[in-house]
């Protein structure tokens, strides 16, 4: 889902800043240069968010923890069981990279392609 | 002497909407230290040929020599950088980047070569607005300062990189009589006091009497001033 957003805020500064693309390239930066600028800003969005939601997890996974829980059926259990192997973690934060990754990539790709001498001739 | 740049037999079609001759074999050679204009009607092929000279288009036949070296067929990578190094381009519209400041608009091509420190990149940036009576902008937002303004902070980027040539598609095209009358008598101080080789096209015929050499174009041809 995060992926979408990522994909459609992309999308959408590309297109507003294409002007913006077209002088970068006219003044010699490459469409690899381009792309990086577009790739390390969904990547950006991507770590940080990932990080908010590992932070947010391990809060609300903690008072969880804490709350009691008793039933007859387990006794040796007084509150919410809660698995904290730190390899939720691992994967939680490679996801959200490796999403904002794909999300980028297809939008930074475009903006990789825009014809400079199009966009300046076209205003 | 090595032109600045060479043209010969450029030919060039617009596929779309139809298959369209728009370029004609185009021939032609720049001297350095000349300042020469294009001149034509819209349509005439004027803009497409400086889009061709300044390495962003690279759909044509011919060859294309700058400073000597074959610069057609290079690849895309190539040709940002000898852009980068060798050209300087001013347009009709400023393409400042609005949110950044005048002084970083000016640095940003030279930080890409990357051939100086960012302290003699910022004193490189400060000097050429000082030459254009600029300097006191250096630190305002570009989205915060006049058109006419706009366009010199344009050209103090163009100039960064000390190109080899100044290439203009009407830049005083957007521009007042007054800020017109500046930009031409900066391209002249850049040619006189600097020997830069300036290429503008323009339709502004007073404009162009005032130029060394005027490339007189019509229906894809140059017809006069080669």
């Amino acid at each position: 889902m995060a992926g979408f957003g990522i994909y459609n805020i992309l999308n959408m500064l590309i297109y507003e800043k294409m002007n913006d693309i077209a002088i970068l390239k006219a003044t010699g930066f490459s469409g690899l240069d381009v792309q990086n600028i577009f790739m390390s800003q969904a990547l950006l969005i991507g770590f940080f968010g990932g990080m908010m939601g590992l932070l947010l997890g391990f809060g609300l996974s903690h008072l969880i923890d804490s709350l009691p829980f008793e039933t007859e059926a387990l006794p040796t259990i007084s509150t919410f069981p809660v698995n904290h192997n730190p390899l939720f973690y691992i994967i939680g934060i490679s996801f959200a990279l490796i999403s904002t990754f794909i999300a980028g990539y297809l939008p930074s790709a475009k903006a990789k392609k825009v014809d400079p001498v199009h966009i300046i001739r076209g205003n | 002497m090595t032109p600045v740049l060479e043209a010969r037999n450029i030919d060039k079609y617009f596929e779309k909407p139809v298959r369209f001759h728009v370029l004609k074999d185009i021939s032609f050679r720049l001297p350095p230290g000349e300042f020469t204009s294009i001149m034509g009607k819209s349509g005439s092929g004027k803009s497409t040929l400086l889009y061709i000279l300044s390495t962003m288009d690279t759909h044509y036949t011919g060859s294309l020599y700058l400073k000597g070296d074959l610069v057609t067929g290079q690849p895309r990578n190539r040709l940002s950088r000898l852009r980068n190094r060798h050209i300087g381009f001013v347009f009709q519209f400023h393409y400042l980047l609005l949110d950044f400041s005048v002084l970083d608009n000016v640095m940003l091509p030279a930080q890409k070569l990357g051939l100086k420190s960012q302290e003699e990149i910022r004193e490189d940036a400060l000097k050429k607005l000082r030459m254009l009576h600029i300097e006191k902008l250096a630190d305002k937002r570009a989205a915060r300062i006049s058109g006419g303004e706009k366009q010199r902070v344009a050209i103090a980027r163009a100039l960064i990189n000390n190109p080899s040539i100044l290439m203009g598609d009407e830049p005083t095209g957007n521009l007042d009589s007054y800020n017109s009358e500046n930009v031409f008598q900066i391209f002249k101080q850049l040619k006189e006091e600097e020997g830069l080789s300036l290429l503008i096209v323009t339709h502004d015929r007073d404009f162009a009497l005032r130029t060394d050499r005027i490339l007189e174009m019509e229906d894809g041809r140059i017809v006069g001033g080669n």
